[in-house]
């Protein structure tokens, strides 16, 4: 409440009531009260009497520049957050991965080309690694297979296990193969020899006779072979002296056998005709 | 009004009106433009009052009040709803304004500073009024307008959202998110300033 006894100390308080008055935000009693100390209060009159004097300036201000004024309907440019929107539409509706993959490289045709190039330096690099393995798989293959027999055959021969002796016999005859006639000899050969042999065996006859007719149809690939064929026949000529080695042992055995046999049948004939 | 391309049906239409501004702003994130419009609708007048108080020129308030809704429409997932929509779109406004100003100032193209320039006043006097009471009147209201220009933004805003706005008190408070004291402080504050000023140009000011 305002107080003409107070009138310093509430400043802040009159300063509230003047603009609440002058703007007629006040209820009944407030603004009874209000009248009543500008009535007796000649400061507070005066106050209220500049302020009023410059919101009637406003006032003139606007009525005179802004209410003339139309106010034109504001447009927000809602392409974008449009375009935006049925973008997202666009995308929720399924497309097949062809589609996708299309629109994808329409974007740019950098992108294309760059995809393209790449690609096609994957081809080119998954070709050459292809060939390049290609052949190193046939040579190692090769190798492993002869230097396996060569391993294995000169222990049979050693052990005396007259039965396995064939299968160097195929050693020599892989070795020896150069040309198509040769080949074809000799994996008759080995045929012949294996039936004589286990039964274990076979399965590399088959496989020897196989290899034999495909080196008969790349001659070219046997250039490789033969440096190998080389020196499995220095290999393999060893092991067949070892060979004729027992077996003239062996065949020499069985005469002294003979001899001995026939020099009992006749110890007997004499005993014999000595009692007779 | 803003022209929306799709056919909005009356149903709609009702349902918007009938909403808050805080509902219409949720409306609007879920992408309905016609709940935007509705809000576009409510405080064009106002802000472009607000914009013209705080500018005084017509071209830069309605540019600076396009601006507002298109920055609001822009941002409007980042309204936390804490703050009225109210409060929201002033504190846009102002904030577009002083970027206005201050693009203008850079410019050297302010207004104020180019007020000898007669052709590039934009209000329009009353055409009941005689080419002398004109230009008595036209002089009048520069000397106002100038006044309210050279006032500190924080009273500024005030008395733009009082007189040219039409809030109460309450409003301006919960817009500014000042307690109401404050406000009828600031105001009564500019008000004194504003006598000053006028007081010492030569005419008289009622």
């Amino acid at each position: 409440m305002l107080d003409n006894s107070n009138h310093n100390n509430s400043t802040c308080e009159i300063a509230e009531q003047i603009v609440s008055y002058l703007y007629g935000e006040v209820n009944t009693q407030e603004k009874t009260v209000f009248e009543t100390h500008l009535r007796s209060c000649s400061t507070c009159a005066k106050e209220f009497a500049d302020i009023s004097a410059v919101h009637s300036a406003v006032i003139e201000w606007r009525n005179e520049e802004f209410l003339t004024l139309e106010v034109h309907s504001i447009e927000i440019p809602y392409k974008k957050p449009r375009e935006f929107y049925n973008a997202k539409i666009d995308s929720k509706v399924s497309r097949s991965w062809f589609e996708e993959l299309g629109r994808l490289f329409s974007v740019s045709p950098a992108l294309t080309t760059s995809a393209s190039l790449a690609l096609f330096a994957i081809c080119i690099g998954i070709i050459f690694f292809a060939n390049k393995s290609t052949n190193n798989v046939e040579v190692a293959d090769i190798n492993s297979k002869s230097t396996k027999k060569m391993i294995s055959s000169p222990k049979n021969g050693n052990e005396n296990f007259p039965n396995t002796a064939p299968s160097d016999d195929f050693e020599e005859a892989r070795g020896e193969i150069s040309s198509g006639e040769q080949s074809k000899s000799l994996a008759a050969r080995a045929k012949n020899d294996n039936q004589k042999t286990a039964p274990d065996s076979s399965f590399v006859r088959k496989d020897l006779i196989l290899k034999v007719s495909n080196d008969s149809r790349n001659p070219e690939k046997n250039l490789n072979r033969k440096a190998n064929s080389q020196k499995n026949k220095e290999t393999s000529f060893e092991n067949k002296k070892l060979m004729f080695a027992q077996t003239d042992k062996i065949s020499r055995l069985n005469n002294v056998e003979e001899d001995e046999d026939k020099s009992l049948r006749l110890a007997e004939l004499f005993e014999d005709d000595g009692a007779k | 009004m803003i022209n929306f391309s799709c056919k909005v049906d009356l149903k709609t239409r009702v349902m918007v009106n009938n909403l808050t501004d805080e509902q219409l702003v949720e409306q609007a994130v879920n992408e309905n433009s016609e709940a935007f419009g509705e809000i576009v609708k409510r405080w064009e007048r106002k802000i472009f009052a607000l914009c013209f108080g705080m500018l005084a020129r017509e071209d830069e308030a309605r540019d600076a009040a396009q601006e507002t809704f298109i920055s609001a429409y822009k941002n409007l997932k980042n309204f936390r709803g804490e703050a009225k929509v109210s409060s929201w779109l002033h504190r846009i406004a102002v904030n577009q304004c002083l970027t206005v100003k201050r693009r203008t100032k850079t410019r050297s193209e302010s207004f104020l500073d180019d007020e000898n320039n007669t052709e590039k006043k934009v209000f329009v006097a009353p055409s009941r009024l005689l080419p002398s009471r004109m230009t008595e009147q036209n002089e009048r209201l520069k000397i106002i307008r100038q006044a309210v220009n050279s006032l500190p933004v924080d009273l500024r805003q005030i008395v733009v959202m009082k007189e040219f706005e039409d809030m109460t008190f309450q409003e301006i408070s919960d817009t500014l998110d000042l307690p109401l004291s404050t406000i009828k402080s600031r105001l009564y504050t500019a008000l004194k300033q504003l006598r000053m000023k006028l007081e010492r140009t030569p005419m008289e000011v009622v």
